[in-house]
């Protein structure tokens, strides 16, 4: 059994690592934990998806003395790589132990790679051509789209949940906190500003994974990734950037793909 | 290495084994209960992170839940009572402040009646505070005239 | 008044045994270069002809303290102009290396960093034409910390790292976003029943005398704003147009390969693409959020641009995104 083995790897891992992080199932509640030397692994999880990754910039963050290792999917693992290229951890600190997701998971969130770069255990799934943007636009009329946002985005009580759980968001003066930009004190607000700033901050500027970490947070179940997914699809096809696919050790600067080579 | 690892880390001794867990409680600040897990690290609250287990919040928070740990280190957090004296709040004892509120309150009431009192309960201030509250109020007091600032 | 005893000879040596300095005294003062200067049209009081023939004369502590050797921006529109084919802003490069060196201060606004909200990301030092940020260890209020630091002397204030930092934490005082959005936000009492565009234009795109008139005097209903580079503009302003009821926004830089900081414009045309994208599929028409490029052989099409605008935003009709 998958779980079973992975179990076994974070067992001999824990020999030379300050912790693991996983996710550990006490009474049938399932949180992030970090395991150390000596912890019963019998606890130890697999399920469900949950941004991990921001669990351990949270612990890097404060314990930069120490190397941690994590068991992600693939998701999780770009994530972290991600988060290295715009400097705000090191991967020198982290040990990647990966695992796939299964066929169902890959579909649900349309993901092309349902791994991560290397895997302890299990087999890998089909990756699956994201085509939720396209469908979206042959379904629906400018005047639908436009109802369709205007419902959607007007559900939202700015619990800033997408915000708080995404693990590329880690800046301390956040845009979508600013008065400058977001209108305070006003629901539904006049304009999806605040929607428009996140997606742009973080598939805009080449940090989300495609996750769907944000969509699971939110409590007014607004399909944010619909919006994330095309905006992707634009980062690799107009500036030929993915995030977490490579480790520059650089955030990306957004010129065009021809300017980017150089 | 930025200013949170330092700050932290003058908490925390350096090379210390390090923990980190998640306890799982229920929200204070509302009547829907979100399940949430308080982020524990080397013993000091970092922050917290929605439950993906609980039967009424599946993983969703709302701002005052994914807010509802940080008062807890707040550096603006008060640590003592505050009495006001002279239109100045002054630091005092937890004995002082309690002797001077339930002499203040059992002189109105013996001498205007328990309805002379009101007392108002906040949505900043967790459920169980506002049920002790509400329950010093009517039971101890004998007055109905209590609300809630959501009501305002 | 100049005196001879003004004139030091061994200043026009230092700056010929400089690099780039070394055509210094080939110049012969034709004034090409001043009538093609960009800077000039914008700021009548710089002129790089003056500027190497006072070096040339050895005008030592004139030149070295002037504000005018910190103003060529290096877009190089006078060098292959000039008969002598001197690279002059090379010549500016040498001249301003000698005024570090003798602790000469460079006058003018610089990109500032709000350290105490910097992540030290680096996009702003990546994004930087001019490679004049780095991420250092820097002391501030609350300590000390790593974030980015800007060279004030290779800074030419084009705002692009303002653009590009997530959380605002840098950008150039005079065109921060508040004073951006301020600009934006100001009502200038237009006719309720006229649709109302806003035209974003950088400093340097506005060829021809007649482009300038035009932008200072626009039609009924349409309000310009000015930023240093088209690479400033983030595309929260144009959210934020759109939420104060613009109907329609164009963003008007500098053609393909004539930005004058460098790839501002580039950065601009990727940002104003991407944004059309997710208005359009917001179900907000294309023409709402508008980029245009105008060259040097644009000269006087500006009007015809902000027609454009005005046309395809009176033909769309009032955005209303909330009822």
């Amino acid at each position: 059994m998958l779980v079973a083995q992975v179990r076994e790897i974070v067992a001999k891992k824990l020999e030379t690592l300050d912790g693991v992080v996983a996710l550990k199932e006490e009474q049938h509640r399932v949180a992030p934990y970090l395991f150390t030397a000596g912890d019963d692994l019998s606890t130890l999880v697999l399920e469900p998806r949950y941004p991990l990754a921001l669990v351990v910039h949270e612990i890097l963050k404060r314990r930069p003395d120490v190397r941690i290792g994590v068991v992600t999917r693939g998701c999780q693992e770009r994530a972290l790589v991600e988060l290295a290229n715009w400097k705000q951890l090191s991967l020198d600190q982290v040990e990647i132990i990966g695992f796939p997701c299964s066929q169902e998971q890959a579909e649900a969130c349309r993901c092309e790679m349902p791994y991560p770069t290397e895997i302890v255990a299990g087999e890998r799934a089909q990756g699956v051509v994201d085509q939720v943007v396209a469908e979206f636009r042959a379904s629906k009329t400018r005047e639908e789209r436009l109802a369709f946002w205007q419902r959607q985005l007007g559900k939202c009580i700015k619990c800033y949940g997408c915000r708080s759980i995404c693990p590329l968001c880690f800046c301390e003066k956040c845009a979508m906190e600013q008065e400058t930009w977001v209108t305070r004190g006003k629901l539904p607000l006049p304009f999806p500003t605040f929607h428009l700033i996140k997606a742009i901050h973080t598939a805009g500027a080449g940090k989300c994974v495609g996750c769907h970490a944000c969509e699971d947070a939110c409590p007014a179940d607004i399909p944010l990734s619909i919006l994330y997914s095309l905006l992707r699809q634009d980062l690799k096809e107009t500036f030929g950037y993915e995030a977490g696919a490579q480790h520059s050790g650089n955030p990306p600067v957004l010129l065009l793909k021809e300017q980017m080579a150089k | 290495m930025g200013s949170p690892a330092i700050e932290f880390l003058e908490g925390v001794k350096t090379m210390q084994k390090i923990t980190y867990s998640n306890i799982e409680t229920t929200c204070i600040y509302c009547g829907a209960g979100c399940g949430l897990n308080v982020q524990v690290l080397d013993g000091q609250i970092i922050g917290v992170l929605p439950s993906t287990s609980h039967p009424v919040s599946h993983g969703q928070l709302c701002i005052k839940g994914w807010r509802a740990a940080d008062f807890v280190n707040h550096p603006e957090r008060l640590r003592t009572p505050l009495i006001k004296v002279g239109g100045k709040f002054v630091e005092s004892s937890w004995d002082e402040a309690l002797d001077l509120v339930s002499d203040k309150l059992a002189e109105a009431a013996q001498a205007h009646g328990p309805d002379s009192l009101g007392f108002l309960a906040s949505a900043k201030c967790g459920n169980e505070e506002n049920y002790l509250l509400q329950k010093l109020s009517r039971a101890v007091v004998g007055t109905n005239n209590v609300d809630h600032c959501a009501r305002l | 008044m100049i005196r001879s005893s003004d004139f030091d000879p061994t200043f026009v040596q230092e700056i010929m045994a400089e690099p780039g300095g070394e055509h210094l005294l080939t110049c012969w003062s034709c004034g090409t270069c001043a009538a093609t200067c960009l800077v000039r049209r914008f700021d009548s009081a710089f002129n790089p002809r003056l500027v190497l023939h006072k070096a040339g004369l050895g005008l030592r502590k004139e030149v070295l303290s002037s504000a005018e050797i910190w103003q060529c921006s290096a877009c190089d529109a006078c060098y292959p102009r000039c008969p002598k084919q001197i690279h002059i802003s090379d010549v500016m490069k040498a001249i301003r290396q000698i005024a570090i060196r003798e602790g000469y201060e460079r006058p003018g606004v610089t990109a500032e960093v709000d350290v105490a909200s910097c992540i030290a990301c680096g996009l702003c030092a990546a994004a930087c034409p001019y490679e004049a940020i780095s991420l250092e260890m820097v002391e501030y209020e609350g300590g000390t910390k790593q974030a980015a630091k800007v060279d004030p002397n290779l800074c030419m204030a084009c705002g692009i790292c303002n653009s590009v930092c997530l959380g605002s934490c840098i950008g150039v005082p005079g065109y921060l976003d508040e004073a951006v959005n301020q600009n934006i936000g100001e009502d200038e009492g237009t006719s309720p029943t006229m649709p109302r565009a806003l035209v974003i234009t950088c400093n340097w795109c506005l060829h021809a005398g007649s482009d300038w008139e035009y932008a200072q005097h626009p039609p009924e209903g349409v309000k310009v704003v000015n930023v240093p580079c088209s690479g400033r503009v983030t595309p929260a302003f144009v959210t934020t147009a759109l939420q104060a009821g613009v109907d329609g926004v164009l963003i008007v830089g500098c053609q393909e390969d004539q930005c004058h900081y460098k790839h501002g414009n580039a950065l601009e045309k990727g940002r104003a693409a991407m944004l059309q994208n997710l208005l359009e599929l917001l179900g907000i028409e294309r023409e709402r959020a508008q980029f245009a490029w105008l060259g040097s052989l644009d000269r006087g099409k500006f009007p015809e641009l902000v027609n454009k605008l005005v046309q395809d935003v009176q033909a769309l009709g009032p955005l209303s995104w909330s009822e």
